[in-house]
C-alpha cells in the first residue's frame, strides 16, 4: 500500500492510497526488485501459471499480487492448486486437480482487509506519534489500530480492575479425619464464611466430635475424547504444558508444515474428513516406537471416527500429522510440539473415559462435611494423549452408612476475595478469538506488538501507564476504536465479500465515513493529546531503565546504561557522575528489555526478561549472571560471556 | 469530553475508588464484628490482593481522616 502525491511519512490523515510493488515506492525494499525480477524472467514463456501459495486469505493476495506485478498480469489466467499437507502424495493429487475457478473474492476480502488496517493504522498511528514528538520531548512509536486498539483495550480494562480491587475477608473451615492411617482433608458445606465469629463458632462445635457418615453419593462422568487441534486449541495447549508463546507455538508448527511433518496449521477447522486417509496416517506415526503400541491398539478398534469438533474451516481440515518421518533431527520446540500433535490425533479415535466421582457426606447436628474423590474406571482417550492429562484422580476411605469418624484437626482459615487475573498471551489470544478480532494468522503478532511498543509487561500482562494513557484517549476521542463490537463488525462485513454477500468498495466506503469524522475529532485536540502522551513517555521512559533495586557500592539508583563506544547494553550507576561510583552488571544484548517486579530468589536483585519476536522470553538475574560469569574464566572454551555482554560490564563488576 | 462532579480534591478515577473503599467498609466490619476506619484502612494497605489505586485512596485517608464522611 502507498499513499498517493508527496505527502511525508509523517503526515496524516492519509486517504488516497493505491496498490504498488514494495520496490517502487520503498527505497529501504530497493532490494526486493531482484526477486520480482527473477520470478519475472522464470515466468516468461510458460505454458500455464500456477498459483501454489497457502490456500487461505493472506496467501491468496500474496499468489494474485506476484502473479499480477511479477508474471505480466497472469492473475487473470492462474489456475488454483488446493492442498494442506506438503507431503507428496497430496502436492501430486493437488496437481493433477487444479481449480480454475476464479478466487476473486477471496483475493478481494484479503486485500480489503490491508486496506482497512493500513487506512486505521497509519492514520491514528501517525496521529499519536506525531502529536507526542510536536511537544519537543523525544520520540516514541506510538501505534494503534483496528485490532490492536482493541486488544489493547482487554489488557487495559483488566489492569482497571485490578487497581480499583478491594479485598474483602472471609473463612474457610479447615478439617481432617484419619481413616486406616490415612489423612483425609474434609470440606465444609459452605466454602466461604462472611464472618470471623460464624467461623469460629463451626470450630468450636465441631472440634474433636465425632462425625457420622450420612450418605455416599457417586455418578459416572463420562468424558469424551477432545477435538482435533486447530490454530487457537494448539496455542493454547502449547502455552499450558510448554510455555511457549502463541507466536512461538506458530513459528514451530510451521516449521513442522514446511517439512510436510503436519498439515496446515493456519486453519481454525476442529474437523479431520475421512479423505485425509486415517489409517495411513496411523501406520505412519507407528514407525516412532512411542507411539508404536498406542497405533496398534487404535487399529484393533475396526473402525475409525473422530471426535470432530464444531469449528469449521471450507479452506483447510485440523492440525494433524502427516505420517512422515522427519528428515532432520527436530530442534526441542518443534519435537514436542509434534509429540502434542501427534498424541492429540491418537486421542481424537480413542473411546470415551469414564471417571467416578464420589462424594461422602458426614455430619454433626447441623454441619454437614464433604469427602470428594474420583478415580478412573476406563482410560479411553486419556492413554493416548498422556502426558498432557491432568491426573486428578482422588482415593476415599472406605467408608459405609452409619460410620463414624473422629475430627483430628480442625482451623478456621482467614482469606480475602481475589482480583481477577491478568491475561497471559495464551488467554489474550482466547479473548481475541472470542471477541472475533483479528485472524488466526495475525492474533499472534498483535500481541507481541503490544510489548515490543511497551504498552504491556511480563508474562502476566500488566498494562504500563502509556498503554492507560493511549487508551484513554482514544476512549475519550473515539471510544469506537477501542470497541471490539465495531472491530468484530468489520469482521463480518470482510466474511461477506469472501461469502459474495458485501463488495470491497462498499465495505471501504462505509469505513471511511466512520473514520473520517472520528480523525477530524482526534486532529483537532492534536495538542491537548500530544501533551498528555509525551508526559507519560517521559515517565515511562525514565521508569523502563530504572530499577528498584539500589547501587549496593553507594545506594543511589541503578539504571540501563548504553556503551558510546561499543553501542551495547549494561546496568550502571547513577552515582558515576556524583560519587564516581563505577559498580555495572551485564544485560543481555538481544530483545526488548523489561525490567520485572519480580525479585531474584538467590540475590533479591531485580529480574530482567529480554523478549524477541517469536521466542520464550529470557528471564534472568543480572547479579547472578555476573557472578557465574567470573567463575568461568572470560575467553575459555566453556564461557558464554565474551559475545553476550559489554566489555565495560565486566570489567568494572 | 464528560464533565463528572466529584467530592473535592478527587479527580473521577480517584473519586470511584474511593466509593468502593466506602462500599466494603461496611461488609468488613460485619466481618470482624467491630472495626475502626484506621484499622480497615491500616489492612487495605497491608495487603497484597489490594489494587494500587485503593492502596493509594487508603493512604490518602489515614493521612486526611477528615476525607471519610
Amino acid at each position: 500500500m502507498h499513499s498517493k502525491g508527496r505527502s511525508s511519512r509523517r503526515s496524516y490523515p492519509v486517504w488516497d492510497y493505491h496498490w504498488a510493488p514494495k520496490h517502487l515506492v520503498d527505497r529501504a525494499s530497493a532490494g526486493l526488485a531482484r526477486w520480482v525480477q527473477v520470478i519475472g524472467s522464470i515466468a516468461t514463456n510458460v505454458d500455464r501459471y500456477i498459483n501454489a501459495c497457502d490456500y487461505d486469505l493472506e496467501g491468496s493476495v500474496i499468489g494474485h499480487t506476484i502473479l499480477q506485478y511479477a508474471c505480466n498480469g497472469a492473475h487473470t489466467k492462474a489456475l488454483r492448486m488446493k492442498f494442506s499437507t506438503m507431503t507428496e502424495r497430496e502436492l501430486r493429487f493437488a496437481f493433477q486437480k487444479l481449480d480454475s475457478k476464479t478466487e476473486l473474492p477471496l483475493v478481494d476480502a484479503g486485500k480489503c482487509r490491508h486496506e482497512l488496517d493500513w487506512l486505521y493504522g497509519i492514520n491514528l498511528s501517525r496521529l499519536l506519534t506525531e502529536s507526542a514528538l510536536r511537544q519537543g520531548r523525544g520520540y516514541a512509536t506510538l501505534s494503534t489500530g483496528r485490532v490492536q486498539g482493541p486488544t489493547l483495550g482487554f489488557v487495559v480494562e483488566r489492569e482497571e480492575e485490578i487497581s480499583c480491587f478491594v479485598p474483602v475477608p472471609f473463612w474457610t473451615i479447615e478439617a481432617t479425619i484419619v481413616h486406616d492411617d490415612k489423612t483425609y482433608s474434609l470440606e465444609y458445606e459452605k466454602d466461604k464464611i462472611t464472618s470471623k465469629a460464624k467461623a469460629k463458632s463451626v470450630c468450636d462445635e465441631c472440634k474433636d466430635v465425632l462425625l457420622d457418615v450420612k450418605a455416599i453419593e457417586s455418578r459416572e462422568i463420562q468424558q469424551y475424547p477432545p477435538y482435533p487441534f486447530d490454530l487457537s486449541s494448539l496455542q493454547s495447549e502449547a502455552y499450558r504444558y510448554f510455555g511457549y508463546s502463541p507466536a512461538r507455538t506458530l513459528a514451530s508448527a510451521e516449521r513442522l508444515y514446511l517439512d510436510a511433518l503436519i498439515s496446515y496449521p493456519r486453519t481454525s477447522s476442529q474437523k479431520l474428513p475421512p479423505d485425509i486417509g486415517y489409517a495411513e496416517i496411523l501406520g505412519g506415526i507407528a514407525s516412532c516406537t512411542a507411539y508404536q503400541r498406542l497405533v496398534a491398539k487404535l487399529m484393533t478398534r475396526g473402525y475409525l471416527r473422530p471426535n470432530n469438533g464444531p469449528k469449521n474451516d471450507p479452506a483447510h481440515p485440523a492440525i494433524f500429522p502427516t505420517g512422515e518421518s522427519p528428515k532432520r533431527p527436530l530442534s526441542g520446540g518443534e519435537a514436542k510440539l509434534y509429540d502434542l500433535i501427534s498424541r492429540r490425533f491418537m486421542a481424537t479415535f480413542a473411546d470415551s473415559s469414564l471417571k467416578t466421582s464420589s462424594r461422602i457426606i458426614l455430619t454433626h447436628n447441623n454441619h454437614r462435611f464433604f469427602l470428594s474423590g474420583s478415580r478412573v474406571i476406563k482410560m479411553g482417550w486419556i492413554e493416548y494423549y498422556r502426558p498432557y492429562t491432568l491426573d486428578d484422580a482422588r482415593p476415599l476411605p472406605d467408608f459405609r452408612i452409619g460410620d463414624r469418624a473422629k475430627i483430628q484437626g480442625i482451623k478456621t482459615v482467614e482469606k480475602f476475595t481475589q482480583p481477577p487475573h491478568r491475561y497471559n498471551p495464551s488467554s489474550l489470544l482466547k479473548k481475541m478469538e472470542d471477541a472475533n478480532i483479528g485472524t488466526k494468522a495475525t492474533r499472534a503478532g498483535i500481541i507481541d506488538l503490544l510489548y515490543a511498543r511497551g504498552y504491556v509487561r511480563e508474562e502476566r500482562m500488566s498494562a504500563s501507564d502509556l498503554a492507560g494513557e493511549v487508551t484513554d484517549t482514544l476512549s475519550t476521542y473515539c471510544p469506537l476504536i477501542i470497541d471490539s463490537s465495531f472491530t468484530a463488525n468489520l469482521e463480518n462485513l470482510m466474511q461477506g465479500i469472501q461469502n459474495g454477500t458485501a463488495s470491497r468498495r462498499g465495505v471501504l466506503v462505509e469505513a471511511l465515513d466512520h473514520l473520517r469524522p472520528i480523525m477530524l475529532a482526534l486532529a483537532e485536540n492534536e495538542e491537548e493529546i500530544g501533551s498528555q502522551l509525551s508526559d507519560v513517555i517521559v515517565t515511562q521512559r525514565a521508569e523502563d531503565v530504572t530499577f528498584d533495586t539500589s547501587c549496593p557500592k553507594c545506594g543511589l539508583k541503578l539504571a540501563v546504561v548504553r556503551s558510546r563506544g561499543s553501542g551495547k547494553r549494561f546496568i550502571g550507576c547513577n552515582g558515576k557522575w556524583q560519587t564516581g561510583c563505577n559498580f555495572t552488571l551485564p544485560l543481555p544484548q538481544f530483545g526488548n528489555l523489561t525490567l520485572l517486579k519480580r525479585r531474584c530468589s538467590a540475590c533479591g536483585f531485580q529480574m530482567v526478561q529480554a523478549r524477541s519476536r517469536g521466542r520464550r522470553p529470557l528471564v534472568s538475574c543480572p547479579r547472578c549472571y555476573a557472578t557465574k560469569a567470573r567463575e568461568v574464566k572470560p575467553g575459555s572454551s566453556k564461557s558464554k560471556i565474551p559475545i553476550q555482554i559489554p566489555r565495560e560490564a565486566l570489567a568494572a563488576t | 469530553m464528560k464533565i463528572v462532579e466529584t467530592p473535592a480534591g478527587l479527580c473521577a478515577n480517584h473519586s470511584k475508588v474511593y466509593d468502593k473503599v466506602k462500599d466494603a467498609y461496611p461488609l468488613w466490619s460485619a466481618a470482624y464484628g467491630s472495626l475502626t476506619t484506621e484499622d480497615f484502612l491500616k489492612r487495605l494497605v497491608a495487603l497484597p490482593e489490594t489494587g494500587d489505586r485503593v492502596r493509594e485512596m487508603a493512604q490518602f485517608l489515614i493521612r486526611n481522616p477528615e476525607k471519610w464522611k
